[in-house]
């Protein structure tokens, strides 16, 4: 079966410094990958390059087979593969039902409509509010973003991933910065996804990636030290070395 | 009420018409009715507004400084202005067709605007700008050099009102264009297109990410712009039967901006109000000192700035916001 | 031809010296001052008042155009200059524009809207033949002295305390600071210093850059293209940005006389495209 998303020798580095190099991951359709490793592996690196924020200096990125290494971010966005940021990227003027209504507009290729105010039709009021209410946004809905809680403005950053109608999601730490109580909230809406949908999720919180995860990758220096299923991984001594030498638990 | 409701409801109150838009243009209307003295600066606040809120499109609602707005506005002017001596002698006519001319090249500089940052972006406007006053100064044989266009002469409007000595049919004119335009500007701004430049301005990693081309956004938004200023600098041409090198000047681009900070960006209507509070206090001190007047612009200017411009209009927006909110 | 590119050599020393002063305050707090050009307006009127009607000699009047415009800019600098550092650009150009139609009114007020000259001594005024060139003195002049100053000023920044300190607030203020720099003074003497030289430059540029109420405008885009394309990382950038800039000008002007100005902003819109950052690193928001 063609895997969902695939990359290729992937490299990219910033003056002499490798962020990425050669790494090749492979992600079947409705996987639950997580892609772990200390602070400064590339993780954040190797997600802007799949989504296309930053051109790599060499290597491939297949999305379905379909060579997308050179597409636009947001031509990648339409074809399927969304990501979330590590800090929050919203729209601080505009209320989560606009941004998401905006989201779910584009979706549907209403974005190029001059003549029609947003949400006009019925199929976007329906689909905002079903993902408003999915992330717990429905009491909020009407506030200008700005002023929202961070813990919302987090569920938002998520929400308005899933608006896109996500076949690959790539969350950037989706929990960071939120309090443990709160944590389950966001995911659960990810959980909620259908089981096509294929996820990379890359996380510091090793508690979250094995709850999450059916396979784990373990990016260090910016290369791939191992692949394997959560318990391989619990178990290999490399990484314990990586992750006690580097200081984090 | 169900969420359903409720966000249906919250989206379409956005933009729906208020009561203190109804009152501005009646008042609008009303001004024509009943302020003949006046024709000649009402229908320079006409023009002004809809060059204003042509640069709020811009600047208010796409994040693009510019410096040189005036380029739009003198480019539709001498259009307009030409057009008659091609042949092409109706007013409307000549604004649909110094509207489209403009948008073209907005589009086509929109290519040189949109790289880079605030300061590549000020340059480049303000460059755009003097080049064509370059042009037009230097194209003698064509735009009449620093003389300006002479002999402009337009049939009757629609072949039925002739421009009156006093300017009741050019300032019902101005109005009248103005009024659609701006209905057509409020359309957009509140159309998933219009959402989308707001996105795009605001956080363009994040519009990108949710799918959405922010530059092509941007082209729209800029070469829309651009047209609605080129209309406005036609306006000035066909009422005032005549165009100088002074509709490219760097004054006026300044004092668009001006307009428009007065009023407040991003609702549109600040450049309306910032025309009209501009075009009346110039009235009156141009009486007092005429030829020192740049002055006292530069002085509004500079305490606007050290007064803090957001707090400043913070308050007259709410006001108006709080107006506009009540159904 | 020598002549020409004589006369384009010394045109683009004065143009630096008019114009390195913003370099640094784009540089150091990122602020867009269209005002700059209204030192240099000053400092020219200043020059035409002392020489003219007070009969200062011409060379002694420049060190003095220079510490006054230097205080002036101080003065600003400290009073208004500083509340506005952390704004939006669009805050900065709105207030320096208004600093700009101000300094206008002003002069045109006072001085009317004509243009002035500064008396210059005789001397000045000879010409000479070198390799065939047509040399002016007072270009010639312009030449050394603006040369002395770009020496000057690459011997301050690279040798002195002061220099490595104003060196490590263009780089990163942020760092700066922490390590203790007063990045504030180094920012206040610097804009004085910079204003300092825009007058200087106004005094000297009088006689080839023509001196109305109008010059501050007229001469806004010519310093923002210096800046833009040499960068504030370096004395070197802006000089040769100037210098070739000046060149361009005049051959510009003397081989396609119809062009006037065209040249110019063409030059600046395609170097802009061709650099959308310009080599200015620090431009964006």
């Amino acid at each position: 079966m063609t895997p969902a998303l695939e990359t290729i020798g992937l490299h990219r580095s910033f003056g002499g410094l490798a962020a990425a190099s050669d790494v090749s991951l492979r992600l079947e359709r409705g996987a639950r990958h997580a892609l772990i490793g200390p602070n400064g592996a590339g993780k954040t690196t190797l997600l802007n390059l799949l989504s296309g924020v930053l051109a790599p200096s060499a290597g491939r990125i297949l999305l379905d087979g379909a060579d997308i290494t050179t597409l636009a971010p947001d031509r990648r966005v339409r074809r399927g593969l969304v990501r979330t940021f590590q800090v929050n990227q919203l729209f601080p003027a505009l209320t989560p039902l606009q941004s998401v209504g905006l989201a779910v507009s584009r979706r549907l290729g209403l974005d190029t409509q001059v003549w029609r105010r947003i949400g006009s039709r019925p199929a976007v009021i329906d689909q905002s509010v079903e993902v408003l209410a999915r992330f717990g946004l429905l009491d909020v809905m009407d506030r200008p973003t700005r002023g929202l809680a961070y813990g919302k403005q987090r569920l938002l950053e998520i929400a308005l991933a899933i608006a896109c109608g996500p076949r690959v999601l790539l969350l950037d730490e989706p929990a960071a910065g939120v309090p443990e109580g709160e944590r389950d909230e966001i995911l659960a809406g990810v959980a909620a996804l259908p089981d096509d949908v294929t996820v990379l999720l890359i996380e510091h919180d090793m508690d979250l990636v094995f709850r999450f995860a059916r396979r784990i990758s373990v990016l260090v220096a910016g290369r791939i030290l191992t692949e394997g299923t959560p318990a391989e991984i619990a178990a290999d001594p490399r990484v314990r070395a990586v992750y006690l030498g580097d200081g984090h638990a | 009420m169900t969420p359903r409701a409720r966000a249906a409801a919250s989206l379409r109150a956005a933009s729906r018409w208020r009561p203190a838009e109804y009152a501005f243009w009646a008042a609008a209307l009303a001004s024509w009715l009943f302020l003949p003295g006046q024709y000649l600066l009402l229908n320079e606040i006409a023009i002004a507004g809809l060059f204003a809120v042509s640069l709020d499109l811009v600047l208010g609602y796409g994040g693009i400084v510019s410096l040189g707005h005036a380029a739009f506005f003198g480019f539709g002017a001498y259009v307009a202005g030409l057009l008659t001596m091609a042949g092409v002698a109706e007013p409307l006519t000549g604004l649909l067709i110094a509207g489209v001319a403009t948008t073209l090249l907005g589009l086509a500089t929109s290519v040189l605007v949109l790289r880079g940052s605030d300061l590549t972006r000020i340059m480049v406007t303000l460059s755009v700008s003097l080049v064509l006053l370059e042009i037009a100064n230097r194209m003698t044989w064509l735009t009449g050099g620093a003389d300006g266009l002479q002999g402009i002469a337009f049939t009757p409007l629609l072949g039925l009102f002739e421009f009156d000595m006093f300017g009741r049919v050019a300032y019902g004119y101005s109005l009248a264009v103005l009024f659609v335009l701006f209905a057509l500007a409020r359309r957009l701004v509140v159309s998933p297109f219009g959402w989308s430049v707001r996105a795009a301005s605001g956080n363009p990693l994040r519009t990108a990410a949710i799918g959405i081309p922010v530059t092509r956004r941007l082209v729209g938004v800029y070469g829309f712009a651009a047209g609605l200023a080129g209309v406005a600098g036609a306006l000035l041409a066909q009422t005032s039967q005549f165009v100088s090198l002074d509709v490219l000047a760097f004054h006026r681009s300044a004092e668009v901006l001006l307009m428009l900070v007065i009023g407040g960006t991003g609702y549109l209507y600040g450049g309306l109000i910032g025309a009209l509070l501009f075009k009346v206090v110039q009235d009156r001190l141009a009486e007092l000192t005429p030829q020192y007047w740049q002055f006292w612009i530069g002085l509004l200017l500079v305490l606007l700035v050290l007064a803090g411009r957001e707090r400043l209009f913070a308050l007259p927006r709410a006001a108006w916001r709080a107006v506009w909110r009540r159904a | 031809m020598l002549t020409n590119l004589f006369d384009g050599l010394a045109y683009g020393m004065l143009l630096f010296v008019l114009a390195c002063g913003l370099s640094v305050t784009l540089g150091v707090m990122n602020f867009i001052n269209l005002a700059h050009g209204a030192f240099a307006m000053a400092g020219g009127y200043l020059a035409v008042a002392l020489v003219n009607t007070l009969g200062v000699p011409f060379l002694a009047c420049l060190p003095l155009v220079f510490v006054a415009t230097a205080l002036l800019g101080l003065l600003l600098e400290r009073t208004l200059y500083v509340h506005v550092y952390a704004r939006s650009h669009l805050d900065q150009v709105l207030f320096s524009i208004g600093l700009v139609f101000m300094a206008m009114a002003a002069i045109d007020y006072t001085r009317g809207s004509r243009q002035v000259f500064v008396r210059i001594p005789e001397w000045l005024n000879a010409r000479f033949e070198v390799l065939g060139a047509s040399i002016g003195a007072y270009r010639l002049m312009i030449v050394l002295l603006c040369g002395a100053i770009a020496l000057a000023l690459q011997l301050v920044l690279s040798r002195t305390r002061f220099g490595s300190r104003l060196r490590a607030a263009v780089d990163d203020p942020v760092v700066a600071r922490g390590l203790g720099i007063n990045v504030g003074a180094v920012f206040a003497l610097t804009f004085a210093v910079g204003s300092g030289l825009a007058g200087l430059g106004g005094a000297l540029g009088a006689e080839i850059l023509g001196l109305d109420p109008s010059f501050p405008l007229k001469y806004m885009v010519y310093f923002l293209i210096v800046v833009t394309v040499g960068g504030s990382a370096s004395i070197t950038g802006p000089f040769l940005a100037a210098v070739l800039l000046g060149m361009a000008d005049v051959a510009g002007k003397y081989y396609l006389p119809d062009g006037g100005g065209f040249v110019i902003y063409t030059l600046m819109i395609v170097l802009l495209l061709a650099r959308p950052n310009g080599l200015f690193v620090r431009g964006g928001r």
